[in-house]
C-alpha cells in the first residue's frame, strides 16, 4: 500500500438551494478499498458524479495521481484512469454483452485495438462471470448480470480508481456474496475501489476505510470497527431519538 | 408612436401566435414530447372552418365551437392509437410518430382540398377600429381578444378544475400522480385532445388573418410555435402568451428596422439560440434572476 | 433507439467486411455502365441517378440520424451548401463542377461544425427540432444573400442558371460517390468509431463516462454526414444545370432524407440504399400511375407510423424476418446493434 492515488479538497456541489455536497475532503490511498456510507439523499453519489466529471463542482479541486481532474469532462478522466458506475445500471441496452465491454476496451484508458482489445474483453468477462452471456442482449439480462456488466464495462477501461455505486443493492444474498468476491479480486489486481454501499455486511468486510456522509457533509472517517462506534453515525442512521 | 405602433401590432399578432402554441405547451407538459403534428391540424382546422363558412356563412369565430369538439377526438384518437404505444419508448420515436401523423394530414388535407391558396373573407374583414392616431384593423382584433380569453379560460380550467389540476400536476411528476390514483392515461388522452382541439381554433383564427394552403404545415408558422414554446419554457401557458409577444415583437422591430424579408429569420435564429443558451426558456431565465 | 436484431447463425464470410465491400463496389461498377450498355435508356439513367443521388444523401444523414441516433431534419442545409458551392464557383470562375466536389463536400462539413458545435449537445427532440431552424434559416439566407459586394452569390428565388454538362460523365461520378459513401459508412459501422456512435445512441452519458468523447464523436459524424450531402448536391448541379433556394434548401428534402433510412431500415449499411430505392423509383411509379401529386406524401407518411409501431429496422428488419438468404447478407454482423 503506498500514499493517496485520489485526493479531493473542499468540494461542495449546489443545485439551486440544495447544497448536496458541502465542503467534503476524501483522500484515498493506491490500493485500497475506500467505503462510502451515509443516509439516502447523503450526497454519495453526487460525490461519485463530482469525482468522475459528470458534475462540475460548485467549488473544490481533486487529484488523481497528483494530477488536477476537476472541471475535465468524463471521458478524460475515464481516460486518465478514474472510472464509475451507475448506481441505477445503464448498459448499452441493445448491444451485446461482448460490446457493451468492448466499448470499455476501445474508449478506455489504453484504447485498446483489435485483437488487444478483444483479449481484455474475454479477460474482463471471464472476471466478471459473464462469458455465458457475451453474445446476450443487455436488455434481457438479470439485475445481477446487469449489475456486473455495468463492472466488467468500467473494469475494461483500464481504470486505476474504480468508483462502484450500489453494486450489490437488489441482489440476493448468493448474488452479494459472487459481488463481494469480485470486488475483492478487482482489488487483488491492483485497481483501488471507492465504493457506496448500503448493504452493511459487504461494505464493513471489504473496507479498507470508511467514509460517513450526512446532508452533504463528512461525519466520520475511520476503520469499520471505528465509525460504526461513532455517536455521530449512529444519530444520523437511527435519528436523535434513538441515541437519547 | 412608432414604438406603440410596434407594441400594438405585436399583440395582435401574438393573439394567433398564441393560440398556435397552447395546444403543444399542454401536450409536451403530459407526454414530454413536442407534437410536430400541430401544424397539421391547425392547417386542417383552418379548411374546415373554410367548409363551414362556405356552406352556411357561419362566422370563423363561431367556428371554433364546432372544430374544437371535433379536434378534441380526433387528438383523442392519436393518443389512445398512436403516442401511447410508443410512450415508453425514447421521445424522439414518439416526434417521428406524430411526424408520421403530420405527413398523413397533410396529404390528406392536399387530396381533399387541393393545393391552391386559400382565405375566408367575412363582410367585416375590411373594418378598421379607430383608437386616436392608431388605427386597428377589425379582424386581428378579433383575434387578439380571441386568444386572451382562450387564455383566461385555459388558466381557469388548469387551475380550478380537477381534471385542469391533474394535467398540470401530471406534467410535472408521473409517479405521483400514480401514486396519487390518477388515472394518468385517461388524463394524458384528454390533455392531448385539448391540445388538438386548440391547435383546430388556432385554424379558425388563422382564417381571419392569413391566406392558407396545405403546405402549411411545413411553412414558418409550424417553427414559429416551436420557438414559442421553447422560449415559454415548454410547460407553461402563461410563458406561451408571453413568448408570443416576445417573438412577434421581435420580428417586427427586425421588419421595421432592417428588411422585411428577415421577419422569418428571427424566429429560427431565436429557436436554435434559445435552445442552446436557455434550455428553459425566458421562464428559467427570469426564475434564476430573481434568485439571484 | 435502433432495434434488436435476432441472431442468425450466418457464416463468417458472408457479413465480413471484405464481402460486403466487394458487393458494393460490384454494384457501383454494374450501375456505372448502365450508359454503355443502354446509351439510350435516357430514362433509366435519369432513375439511377436520382436513386444513386437520394442513397448517397441518406447514407450521410444515417451516419449521424441512425448511427448517433441523432434526427436531424435540416440536412438540406448540407445539401444546398454543396450545390451551392460547386454552383457558384462554375458560374463565376468556370470550374469545373466535378472538381470542386471535394470543395463543397468540406464546405458544408465545416458549416455542419459551427452548427453542429452547439446544437448537437442538445438531446433527441430537441436536436430535431433546432435542426428545422438550421435548416430554414440556410435557406432564407440562400435567398436572401443574391449577391455580394456585386459578385453573383445564389440569386436568390431567381435561381441559378448553369452552363450545360455532360450528363454520362455525371453518372459515372455519381456512382463513384455513392461506393466511396458506402465503403465510408460499412467502414464507419464496422470499427472503432460507429462502436463509439452506437454506444452515444443507446446512452449519451453512460457512454461518456467509459471514455467515449461524445461530443467529439457526434460532431465528427455530422461532418462526414454534411461532406456526402454536399458531394450529392455538388451532381445534382452538374446534372440539373439550375439551383434554386426553394428545392435545394426544401423542407421536403431534409424529410426525404429522414424517410428513406427510416423506411430502408436506421442505423444499417444497406438500409438508406433500400430506401432510396423506394423513395425515388416508388414516387416516380405512384406518381405517373395515380397522376396525384399527394398521393406519395399520403403513403410514406403511413409508411413511417407503421415502422415506427411494428418495424423500427424497416425493409432491412423485414428482410431479416423473412430469414431469407439475402435478408441473411444484409443483417448487420454478430452482436451489432
Ligand atoms: N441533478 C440534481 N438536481 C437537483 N438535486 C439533485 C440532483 N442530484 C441529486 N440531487 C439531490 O442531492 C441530494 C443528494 O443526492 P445523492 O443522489 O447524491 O444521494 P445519495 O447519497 O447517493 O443517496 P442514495 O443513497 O439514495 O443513493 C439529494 O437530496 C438529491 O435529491
Ligand atoms: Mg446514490
Amino acid at each position: 500500500m503506498s500514499g493517496p492515488i485520489l485526493v479531493g479538497r473542499g468540494l461542495i456541489k449546489r443545485f439551486g438551494g440544495l447544497v448536496a455536497v458541502n465542503g467534503v475532503d476524501i483522500d484515498v490511498d493506491e490500493g485500497q478499498i475506500y467505503g462510502l456510507i451515509g443516509p439516502n439523499g447523503a450526497g454519495k453519489t453526487t460525490l461519485f458524479r463530482l469525482l468522475s466529471g459528470v458534475y462540475a463542482p460548485t467549488a473544490g479541486t481533486f487529484e488523481l495521481r497528483g494530477r488536477k481532474i476537476a472541471g475535465l469532462s468524463p471521458h478524460a478522466v475515464c481516460r486518465l484512469g478514474l472510472v464509475t458506475t451507475h448506481q441505477i445500471v445503464r448498459p448499452f441496452a441493445d448491444m451485446t454483452v461482448h460490446r457493451n465491454v468492448l466499448v470499455g476496451a476501445l474508449f478506455g484508458r489504453l484504447g485498446l485495438r483489435g485483437a488487444a482489445a478483444e483479449a481484455e474483453v474475454d479477460r474482463v468477462l471471464e472476471l466478471t462471470q459473464l462469458s455465458a452471456h457475451r453474445a446476450t442482449f443487455a436488455r434481457s439480462l438479470t439485475l445481477a448480470r446487469r449489475k456486473r456488466l455495468e463492472v466488467a464495462r468500467a473494469l475494461a477501461t483500464a481504470p486505476d480508481v474504480l468508483l462502484l455505486d450500489e453494486v450489490a443493492a437488489g441482489l440476493n444474498p448468493t448474488e452479494g456474496a459472487q459481488m463481494v468476491d469480485l470486488i475483492r479480486k478487482i482489488r487483488d489486481s491492483g485497481i483501488t475501489i471507492v465504493m457506496v454501499e448500503h448493504v452493511m455486511k459487504a461494505i464493513m468486510s471489504l473496507s479498507d476505510r470508511i467514509m460517513v456522509m450526512d446532508l452533504g457533509r463528512k461525519i466520520a472517517l475511520g476503520t469499520a470497527d471505528e465509525v460504526a462506534r461513532d455517536p455521530a453515525v449512529v444519530k444520523a442512521y437511527l435519528g436523535e431519538r434513538a441515541i437519547a | 408612436m412608432r414604438l406603440v405602433e410596434a407594441l400594438i401590432s405585436a399583440l395582435m399578432v401574438a393573439g394567433l401566435y398564441a393560440t398556435m402554441s397552447y395546444g403543444l405547451a399542454l401536450i409536451y407538459g403530459v407526454r414530454k414530447v413536442i407534437n410536430i403534428a400541430n401544424a397539421g391540424t391547425m392547417t386542417l382546422g383552418a379548411f374546415v372552418t373554410l367548409l363551414i363558412w362556405q356552406a352556411t356563412g357561419l362566422d370563423p369565430l363561431l367556428c371554433v365551437f364546432i372544430v374544437g369538439p371535433l379536434f378534441f377526438f380526433v387528438g383523442a384518437l392519436i393518443e389512445v392509437f398512436l403516442v401511447r404505444r410508443v410512450a415508453a419508448q425514447a421521445p424522439i420515436i414518439s416526434l417521428l410518430l406524430l411526424f408520421g401523423v403530420l405527413l398523413v394530414i397533410q396529404a390528406a388535407t392536399s387530396l381533399v382540398f387541393g393545393g391552391d391558396v386559400r382565405s375566408v373573407r367575412p363582410a367585416y374583414i375590411e373594418s378598421v377600429v379607430k383608437l386616436g392616431d392608431i388605427t386597428l384593423a377589425y379582424n386581428r382584433l378579433a383575434v387578439f381578444f380571441s386568444g386572451l380569453v382562450i387564455l383566461v379560460g385555459l388558466e381557469l380550467f388548469l387551475r380550478n378544475t380537477f381534471l385542469g389540476r391533474a394535467i398540470r400536476a401530471l406534467a410535472q411528476d408521473v409517479e405521483a400522480c400514480q401514486l396519487a390514483g390518477i388515472d394518468t392515461k385517461r388524463v394524458s388522452m384528454i390533455a392531448f385532445g385539448i391540445g388538438t382541439a386548440l391547435s383546430g381554433a388556432a385554424g379558425c383564427l388563422l382564417t381571419l388573418v392569413f391566406a392558407f394552403d396545405p403546405t402549411n404545415p411545413f411553412g414558418v408558422l409550424q417553427l414559429k410555435s416551436f420557438t414559442i414554446i421553447v422560449l415559454g419554457g415548454l410547460e407553461s401557458v402563461v410563458g406561451v402568451a408571453f413568448a408570443s409577444f416576445v417573438l412577434a415583437l421581435a420580428e417586427n422591430v427586425t421588419v421595421t428596422l432592417w428588411k422585411a424579408q428577415l421577419e422569418n429569420l428571427v424566429s429560427f435564429v431565436l429557436l436554435v439560440v434559445v435552445l442552446v443558451v436557455m434550455p428553459g426558456g425566458l421562464a428559467a431565465l427570469l426564475r434564476r434572476r430573481g434568485v439571484a | 433507439m435502433t432495434a434488436q436484431p435476432p441472431r442468425l447463425g450466418l457464416p463468417r464470410w458472408l457479413t465480413s467486411i471484405w464481402t460486403q465491400a466487394a458487393l458494393i463496389v460490384a454494384i457501383g461498377i454494374v450501375i456505372a455502365l448502365i450508359p454503355v450498355v443502354q446509351p439510350r435508356a435516357l430514362n433509366l439513367q435519369r432513375l439511377a441517378f436520382f436513386v444513386l443521388w437520394y442513397a448517397i444523401m441518406a447514407t450521410g444523414w444515417n451516419i449521424i440520424g441512425g448511427y448517433a441516433g441523432q434526427i436531424s431534419f435540416g440536412h438540406s442545409a448540407f445539401l444546398g451548401m454543396g450545390a451551392y458551392v460547386s454552383g457558384v464557383l462554375w458560374y463565376t470562375t468556370k470550374i469545373d463542377p466535378l472538381l470542386t466536389l471535394p470543395v463543397a463536400g468540406l464546405a458544408a462539413a465545416a458549416y455542419s461544425f459551427l452548427v453542429g458545435v452547439p446544437t448537437l449537445r442538445l438531446r433527441g427532440p430537441y436536436f430535431a427540432i433546432a435542426t428545422i431552424g438550421v435548416g430554414e434559416a440556410s435557406r432564407l439566407f440562400a435567398v436572401n444573400f443574391d449577391d455580394i459586394f456585386g459578385v453573383t452569390l445564389t440569386k436568390g428565388v431567381t435561381g441559378l442558371s448553369l452552363p450545360n454538362y455532360d450528363a454520362e460523365t455525371v453518372h459515372y461520378a455519381t456512382a463513384a460517390v455513392f461506393v466511396l459513401a458506402m465503403l465510408t459508412t460499412l467502414w464507419i459501422r464496422r470499427g472503432v468509431f460507429g462502436t463509439g456512435l452506437f454506444a452515444i445512441n443507446m446512452d449519451r452519458d453512460a457512454a461518456e463516462t467509459v471514455g467515449v468523447p461524445t461530443a467529439r464523436l457526434q460532431v465528427l459524424a455530422l461532418a462526414v454526414s454534411a461532406f456526402f450531402c454536399a458531394m450529392a448536391g455538388t451532381l445534382y448541379a452538374a446534372r440539373q444545370q439550375f439551383l434554386d433556394p426553394a428545392s435545394m434548401f426544401g423542407f421536403d428534402k431534409s424529410i426525404a432524407l429522414v424517410l428513406i433510412p427510416l423506411v430502408g431500415g436506421l442505423g444499417t449499411v444497406w438500409g438508406p440504399v433500400f430506401g432510396a430505392l423506394l423513395y425515388s423509383a416508388g414516387l416516380d411509379q405512384i406518381q405517373s400511375a395515380s397522376r396525384n401529386p399527394y398521393l406519395p406524401s399520403l403513403i410514406y407518411g403511413v409508411l413511417l407510423v407503421v415502422i415506427v409501431l411494428f418495424e423500427p429496422l424497416g425493409i432491412v428488419g423485414l428482410l431479416g424476418r423473412l430469414r431469407a438468404p439475402l435478408g441473411r447478407l444484409l443483417r448487420p454482423s454478430e452482436g451489432a446493434p
